[in-house]
């Protein structure tokens, strides 16, 4: 028997379940529609690109953890943004430097308008720039290691001088007492002794006899090898009571260290460069100064010699963009 | 077909549910498709990239298959991977933008052009037979080839990393996606069976109330109510004719029944009047046993009224006369029907008769409306109940016998009455008459019965004759006469 409650309720069923059919087909649509818009932000962008820029430079640096790159790229990126120009930013393995010959390469073949390359200490920066010059592309050398023979368009930030404000920081602090472990960068294959940061704590540590480096140790990139390298400082010479770093991630490898081994105001740091981690350390007394090098506005100058190549400005000497020491007084609000 | 009908609502509502999961079908095939298609969607760059890299690979064997051969073949097939080659290229960017794909693809296009041109460069020094040219050339396009392989690799893992990152987010959608698909396909599989159900039940639902009203029709109640349906499809038609039906075998019954009423009633009837005839038959043997032989009587009295005119007896013919006048009367059949007037006539003559015998022992008065006169009655229904009076009402009263005959129109009935003031009858024995049973008294009963039972004969029951006792306490003997006349009006 068919039943008028039973006929209300059929009818309850066929609404609910029309309810149902419309709310998933509502459901999924609204999820492939996400989907295509998954996709289409990925893969199928339309959205616009931007206006249409006037040049292209490339920025070819190290795929390193330094802060120092940041800095450098963030300066580039910056400048460029105002001038109209792109930035194509390669990355190169920091240990497999023939990647940047190969992404200079690259460059050239493609023809862009310049090349911006932190310059490592291979000394090819000339014949790189007489290339460059032969496809018209505008070659702008960066880095902390003067050329050995002078190359137009260079700006860098010295490491000799980047020495000689770390061994003033170290006198300042410990005098003639000083027993120095000096932590310095994997570039380059000079023996210790030729490294322009060395000689800048030599010729600083001249005005304070008795205070001399004990150690000297190369760190790859990185901070974990920052940390195994000044722990072997450490180790290998229990005497040593400040440590200087020439790179940021070997100034937070060596603090962790110190850290570690609570010998914090026992053994001074003097590190290179900033980064939240490095402030944090200076603030809490393990760093007592960082020599920062100023690759920001390495980044700002490196823009404008290219814009001025451009504009048919001849090329100066090389700049030298200087540093700051970065104290805790400084970081004290 | 047309959709009314039984079969037009199957097939619509089959078509109706076939139509919503095959809407549900098809949409959620188009959606897989969808989604497959976005998983294409998703590699699509690499395979552009690929194909760049497949041309790039047959440009060079062809370059340096031209340089080794220097065949026209080789050349024509040169022309023909560098001229695709160019084409395929023209799909990048050359543009300068703030975006590091974009910028990658304008160095991918720019890498293709400065190869090409080397590697043109190159066939054309090789055609002018210019050796270190070309030897250069092919080095140098050598070196070029790897920029651009450099940067369609460099391409290729950012396009890889993108679709992967989009693709993560994607398949993050997809059990989304497949759930509500599902849900969409049990939803309509529930509702198309809800809607099954709904109409199955629309259509069933009347004719399992008209096998219903159809079994309570067969086990014979006609009273049972059949389902007034509004469809206008065959089940509609067939209730409406079964309900039509239903009434006709309902009257057709009660037409039955009346006629066996009727029937029955006439059957009655029927009985009645042949009791009525018995009993006619019975009064007519009765009148024939009180008969004497009626000519001889007649002829008789003729001789006796010429003896008596003879003898200049006058008194005596005029006894005669009317002795031989009311035998005559008397001797009519008693089935006939005579007007009033002649009956108040015979009476009349008795009356005289009486006077001549009883002198002055009783009085008669007779008077009747002149209206009746002409209404025909029975004949002898007055005479009877005079001599009724006067034989046992009045038999012991040596004088001061009355007896009154009257007639009157009441009511659309002739009303004869005869009222006298003797002993009367009992309750009993009125009752008795009227009810038509013995009462002992055959003597005192055989006029008044005679009477009673012939008004009723002749008038089919309507006639009444009502006997109770008189204002001088006598017996009143009233016959109510129904006739039938024009305007309802003597």
């Amino acid at each position: 028997m068919w039943f008028p409650q039973f006929r209300r309720a059929g009818w309850l069923f066929i609404l609910l379940f029309a309810l149902a059919l419309a709310g998933a087909t509502v459901m999924n649509l609204v999820l492939i529609g996400q989907t295509r818009k998954a996709l289409d932000e990925g893969i199928l962008s339309d959205k616009s690109p931007g206006a249409v820029l006037k040049y292209h430079v490339a920025l070819i640096i190290p795929d390193s953890p330094d802060s120092f790159f940041d800095g450098l790229r963030e300066g580039v990126l910056k400048t460029a943004g105002t001038e109209g120009v792109a930035v194509q930013v390669f990355r190169y393995h920091a240990n497999v430097p023939d990647e940047a010959e190969t992404y200079f390469q690259l460059c050239l073949t493609s023809r862009v308008d310049g090349v911006i390359l932190y310059a490592g200490p291979d000394g090819q920066m000339a014949w790189r720039g007489e290339q460059a010059a032969a496809e018209d592309v505008v070659f702008i050398p960066v880095g902390t290691l003067t050329p050995p023979r002078t190359v137009l368009g260079f700006i860098g930030s010295s490491s000799l001088l980047q020495g000689v404000e770390g061994g003033n920081q170290v006198i300042r602090r410990l005098g003639r007492s000083a027993r120095v472990g000096l932590l310095l960068t994997s570039e380059g294959e000079r023996v210790p002794v030729e490294d322009p940061v060395y000689e800048g704590m030599v010729i600083a540590l001249r005005s304070a006899p008795g205070a001399q480096i004990v150690r000297v140790s190369r760190a790859r990139p990185g901070i974990l090898s920052g940390e195994e390298a000044a722990s072997a400082l450490l180790k290998a010479d229990p005497t040593i009571n400040v440590l200087v770093c020439a790179s940021a991630p070997i100034t937070e490898g060596a603090a962790q260290v110190v850290v570690d081994q609570g010998r914090v105001g026992q053994v001074l740091i003097v590190g290179t460069d900033e980064s939240p981690a490095i402030d944090r350390l200076v603030d809490k007394g393990v760093i007592a100064a960082s020599i920062v090098r100023d690759s920001k506005k390495m980044g700002v100058e490196a823009v404008k010699a290219f814009l001025g190549a451009r504009a048919g400005t001849p090329f100066r000497k090389p700049v030298e963009v200087g540093f700051n020491v970065r104290t805790r007084q400084e970081i004290a609000p | 077909m047309k959709l009314g009908t039984v079969r037009g609502k199957i097939v619509a509502n089959s078509a109706l549910i076939l139509v919503l999961m095959a809407a549900a079908s098809l949409y959620s095939g188009f959606a897989s498709l969808e989604l497959s298609r976005s998983v294409a969607v998703l590699f699509q760059n690499n395979l552009a990239m690929e194909r760049l890299q497949n041309s790039l690979d047959q440009t060079e064997a062809s370059f340096s298959e031209y340089l080794r051969t220097k065949s026209s073949d080789s050349l024509k097939d040169f022309i023909k991977v560098s001229t695709r080659l160019t084409d395929l290229s023209r799909g990048l960017n050359r543009d300068i933008y703030a975006d590091d794909i974009l910028l990658l693809q304008r160095d991918l296009f720019r890498a293709f052009d400065t190869y090409l041109k080397v590697a043109e460069g190159g066939v054309q020094a090789k055609r002018g037979r210019d050796i270190p040219g070309y030897a250069e050339r092919f080095e140098t396009a050598g070196r070029y080839a790897r920029s651009v392989r450099t940067l369609i690799a460099d391409l290729k893992a950012r396009f890889l990393s993108q679709s992967l990152e989009a693709f993560s987010l994607y398949q993050s959608f997809i059990p989304g996606v497949l759930l509500s698909n599902a849900a969409l396909v049990l939803a309509a599989t529930l509702l198309g069976f809800s809607l099954l159900l709904r109409y199955s039940r629309r259509l069933t639902d009347p004719l399992s109330r008209l096998a219903e009203a159809a079994l309570a029709v067969g086990r014979g109640d006609y009273q049972t109510s059949i389902p007034s349906l509004d469809s206008r499809d065959e089940i509609g038609t067939l209730a409406g004719t079964f309900s039509r039906m239903q009434k006709s075998v309902r009257q057709s019954f009660l037409d039955l029944h009346a006629r066996a009423e009727v029937e029955k009633t006439l059957l009655e009837e029927r009985m009645r009047v042949l009791e009525l005839n018995h009993r006619l038959k019975d009064a007519e043997l009765l009148a024939l046993q009180t008969q004497i032989n009626p000519h001889f009587l007649f002829n008789t009295l003729s001789a006796g009224i010429e003896l008596a005119g003879a003898e200049e007896a006058h008194r005596t013919s005029a006894f005669l006369e009317n002795l031989a006048v009311f035998i005559r009367y008397a001797l009519t059949p008693p089935d006939r029907l005579v007007a009033i007037a002649d009956e108040i006539e015979c009476v009349n003559r008795y009356i005289w008769l009486l006077t001549l015998r009883f002198r002055d022992r009783f009085t008669f008065d007779v008077g009747i409306d002149e209206r009746i006169l002409r209404f025909e009655v029975p004949a002898l229904i007055l005479q009877p109940l005079v001599e009724n009076s006067v034989g046992h009402g009045l038999a012991d009263r040596e004088s001061g016998g009355r007896v009154l005959v009257r007639g009157s129109w009441e009511s659309g009935e002739a009303v004869l009455t005869v009222t006298d003031n003797g002993v009367g009858m009992s309750k009993d024995e009125i009752e008795g008459l009227q009810s038509d049973t013995d009462t002992g008294s055959p003597i005192h009963g055989i006029g008044l019965r005679n009477v009673i039972r012939r008004i009723q004969l002749s008038t089919n029951g309507r006639g009444k004759v009502e006997l109770r006792t008189g204002p001088s306490g006598g017996l009143e003997v009233r016959i109510r006469l129904p006739v039938q006349a024009e305007g309802g009006e003597p």
